[in-house]
């Protein structure tokens, strides 16, 4: 039976959830980008020339 | 058909046909003509004025004319999909509202064609050369948007049914396609003005007349400007519905005003959304092309434009938003989302804040010194282009949120995966603001001006990513959704008067724009290759533009308002 | 109309014309610039001094080069500051540089071919993204339109940006006729 502590707990976990989905998504975003661009890029997103 | 028509169907089309082969005549061979001051008509008045008004007349109506079938043939085409015949009736209405606006267009555009001829006859006679037949094209296909506009507005409720409704949705697809192509061949002519193609450097055409039409602003020029007219187009009709709603009494028709206006809004703001990246290609090619022509834009005498521009853009997203705050009311669920409203209405005012802040402040020498320099030591770094960039792209989520919470305002999703869905949304928002502002800020301020430039295209891609999963999530979380009641016409009159804010600033933008476009080109007809030698040829100030294109805004106007007239009498009858 | 639609149609268009009058009126405010264009100039080359060919060079730097536009002080600049840098100095470090590969020998020849032929070496952190990946320069050819300066007109700027700093005019005065 579901109590309250589990579905609070499921609520954190879905939002850490969305924000690791989208923080993984816009760093990729941002590497697509400036490689298209032939800018590349550090892993820690600074200019690699 | 009426007098109108008729005039316009016949005598327009064979006066541009005389101007044109009287320009052909006129222009020498090979290389582009060098004008003394002597070789330009006097007429008393300055002939740029005259040019400038007459033009930009004929773009107001123009832009108009080719921004209303279109969303009038998506409107018809969600009519028949959706089943529901108000949609037809409202693609109708927009049209009908509109008709004048064609005729008006012609009767600008030939006078501007005169205008230039008899202003100008060497300019003109040389770009007739180069642009060899190709105003008999443009000719040819303006004939033929006039034979696709009658047929699809008058044969409207005689094409109804079943497949002939398709065929009806067929001329107007025409009547766009025409339009359009109207466009994009004057698009070249003003281009070729702004960054030659496919000549010499004295003038003498080497290339095919494809050369000469794709130049590198001609696509920029094109995206941007069908893109506006859309906008453009929206924010016109939303002042007709505003106006019809607030001298109603009649709740049923004050339901369909609102309903009316809600539907321009919403084209209004959804076309102007991605035009500051359109802006920013257009802007962008400029700088390619040549960096003294971007930076006469942007860095140096017309700078401050860019400041006023803000003031406009300003105007027009506070309106937009501040309708669809006003909207809110239409509907019960609203409540949830009141509380947002003030920190999208803080994103918006301090955005445009920062867009407003210039870089370059004019000092005397004692204001020098006291500054140290001419430039705010914590207002200057405001002032360029990476700050700018940040506060575009939040001002236009936030615009995003705004939509997004209206369209929301109405309904409770009802599908199991909706907490997940939301709790997505909201990080992707977040996620994307926190991009956008530490990419503008690292790649802005710390790195070099090629990583500054090319992070400007993550913002605009996190800013399209919002919107682009906003449309997904909520169409896929919403289906089957509850609907809470709703109210057309439950809406206050002040929100009325932001669909009059909309074209009044889209209209005296469009205007600015015009003085860029034709200012960059500085002391040239042709740049680099056709020197300005009329009394015109410096770019006036500012305040002179602004009188201008105020004078142009209130002659358009008293247009509208002939046009609105008309459509008024049209419907009595 | 009815009384009602012509109160409406009062305060909408007293409102619009508010609104335009506003707009119009942001634009009396910024400082009010008129561009003007460059005046045609006959110059006497008999009688022409070194210190005559200086200043007609520093016009061109300032006026229909267009040089001042891009070359200007940080952060505004798009390209060095040749106001502020010692040209001497400055050209003698590009030159030992050794990804320099162009033909110049001194400061002059340096400053020619790089406002002739700008491709030929670009100056460290002032490069931009080309089409093909390759760091190119945005720096025009000034023998090209819109600027299509002479080579007289050149030689005036060279002189120009030389004397300014003090150091030693190295190009000789025209024997053509210029404008």
């Amino acid at each position: 039976m579901p109590n309250k502590r589990t579905s609070s707990l499921r609520l954190v976990a879905i939002w850490l959830g969305a924000l690791a989905i989208s923080l993984l998504g816009f760093y990729l975003l941002d590497h697509g980008i400036m490689s298209m661009q032939g800018l590349p890029l550090n892993l820690d997103l600074t200019p690699a020339q | 058909m009426n007098i109108f028509s008729r005039v316009k169907l016949f005598a327009l089309p064979l006066l541009l046909l005389l101007l044109g082969l009287v320009g052909v005549a006129w222009g020498a061979d090979g290389a582009a003509p060098q004008l003394l001051r002597g070789d330009y008509p006097d007429i008393g008045i300055s002939s740029r004025a005259v040019v400038w008004v007459l033009a930009q007349l004929h773009l107001f109506f123009g832009a108009l004319i080719l921004a209303v079938p279109l969303f009038v043939l998506v409107i018809e085409f969600l009519g028949i999909i959706t089943g529901d015949q108000r949609y037809d009736e409202m693609a109708r209405e927009f049209l009908k509202i509109s008709l004048v606006g064609f005729t008006l267009t012609a009767i600008f555009g030939v006078i501007l064609t005169i205008a230039l001829f008899s202003l100008y006859p060497q300019l003109m006679g040389y770009l007739a050369r180069v642009f060899d037949g190709q105003w008999l094209v443009y000719l040819g296909v303006f004939l033929l948007e006039n034979i696709f506009l009658y047929a699809y507005y008058y044969s409207w409720n005689r094409l109804r049914e079943g497949g002939q409704k398709w065929l009806h949705l067929g001329l107007g697809l025409m009547l766009n396609l025409s339009g359009v192509t109207i466009m994009i061949l004057a698009n070249a002519w003003v281009t070729f003005m702004m960054a030659p193609s496919g000549i010499t450097t004295d003038g003498t055409v080497v290339g095919d007349i494809w050369d000469v039409m794709h130049g590198p602003l001609w696509h920029p020029m094109n995206l941007h400007r069908f893109i506006a007219n859309i906008a453009f187009g929206g924010a016109v009709v939303g002042a007709y519905a505003a106006f019809k709603f607030l001298s109603s009494r009649d709740p049923v028709a004050r339901a369909h005003y609102d309903w009316m206006g809600y539907t321009s809004n919403f084209i209004a703001i959804l076309a102007f959304l991605p035009l500051p990246f359109a802006g920013y290609w257009l802007m962008a090619e400029i700088y390619a092309y040549s960096q003294q022509m971007g930076i006469t834009a942007m860095g140096g005498i017309l700078a401050w434009l860019f400041i006023v521009q803000a003031v406009l853009i300003g105007t027009i997203l506070l309106a937009g938003n501040f309708y669809l705050w006003s909207g809110m009311s239409r509907s019960e669920g609203a409540a949830r989302y009141q509380w947002l409203i003030k920190y999208i209405a803080l994103v918006l005012v301090a955005g445009f804040l920062v867009w407003v802040t210039p870089h370059t402040l004019i000092l005397t020498t004692a204001e020098q010194a006291a500054l140290g320099g001419n430039y705010h030591k914590i207002l200057g770094p405001l002032g360029i282009m990476p700050a700018k960039n940040i506060a575009v792209n939040l001002m236009l989520i936030a615009t995003f949120l705004s939509f997004q919470l209206y369209r929301r305002a109405d309904k409770v999703a009802t599908v199991p995966w909706a907490g997940a869905g939301n709790a997505l949304m909201t990080a992707i928002y977040l996620v994307a603001i926190a991009n956008i502002i530490f990419v503008g800020v690292y790649y802005g301020y710390f790195t070099n001006t090629v990583y500054k430039v090319g992070s400007s295209v993550i913002q605009v891609a996190s800013t399209l990513v919002v919107i682009c999963s906003g449309i997904v999530i909520d169409s896929l979380m919403f289906r089957g959704a509850k609907k809470l009641p709703s109210h057309w016409g439950q809406v206050s009159d002040r929100s009325q008067y932001a669909l009059f804010a909309l074209p009044v600033a889209y209209t005296w933008l469009m205007g600015l724009m015009g003085y860029v476009r034709s200012s960059v080109k500085t002391h040239w007809h042709i740049y680099g290759v056709m020197k300005d030698n009329s009394p015109d040829n410096y770019i006036p100030t500012i305040g002179y533009a602004g009188n201008m294109i105020t004078l142009v805004t209130v002659l358009f106007l008293l247009g509208l308002l002939f046009m609105f007239w008309i459509a008024d009498r049209r419907i009595k009858a | 109309m009815t009384a009602d639609s012509r109160w409406v149609f009062a305060k909408v268009l007293g409102f619009s014309l508010g609104l335009i009058f506003l707009f119009t009126l942001i634009t009396w405010l910024p400082p009010q610039m008129e561009g003007e264009a460059p005046q045609e100039q006959v110059v006497k080359l008999e009688t022409l001094t070194l210190d005559e060919f200086v200043t007609l060079g520093e016009s061109l730097f300032n006026g229909r080069g267009a040089c001042a536009l891009c070359h200007q002080p940080v952060p505004a600049g798009r390209a060095p500051d040749l106001r502020k840098l010692n040209i001497a100095t400055v050209a003698a470090e590009r030159l030992a540089d050794a990804n320099y590969q162009g033909e110049a020998t001194d400061a002059a020849s340096y400053l020619r071919e790089s406002m002739l032929e700008p491709g030929r070496y670009v100056a460290p952190g002032w490069g931009m993204m080309g089409s093909e990946g390759a760091i190119i320069s945005p720096m025009p050819a000034v023998d090209k339109p819109p600027m299509s300066l002479t080579p007289a007109e050149v030689d005036a700027i060279i002189a120009y940006l030389l004397a300014k700093d003090g150091n030693p005019v190295t190009v000789a005065l025209p024997r053509d006729e210029m404008r």
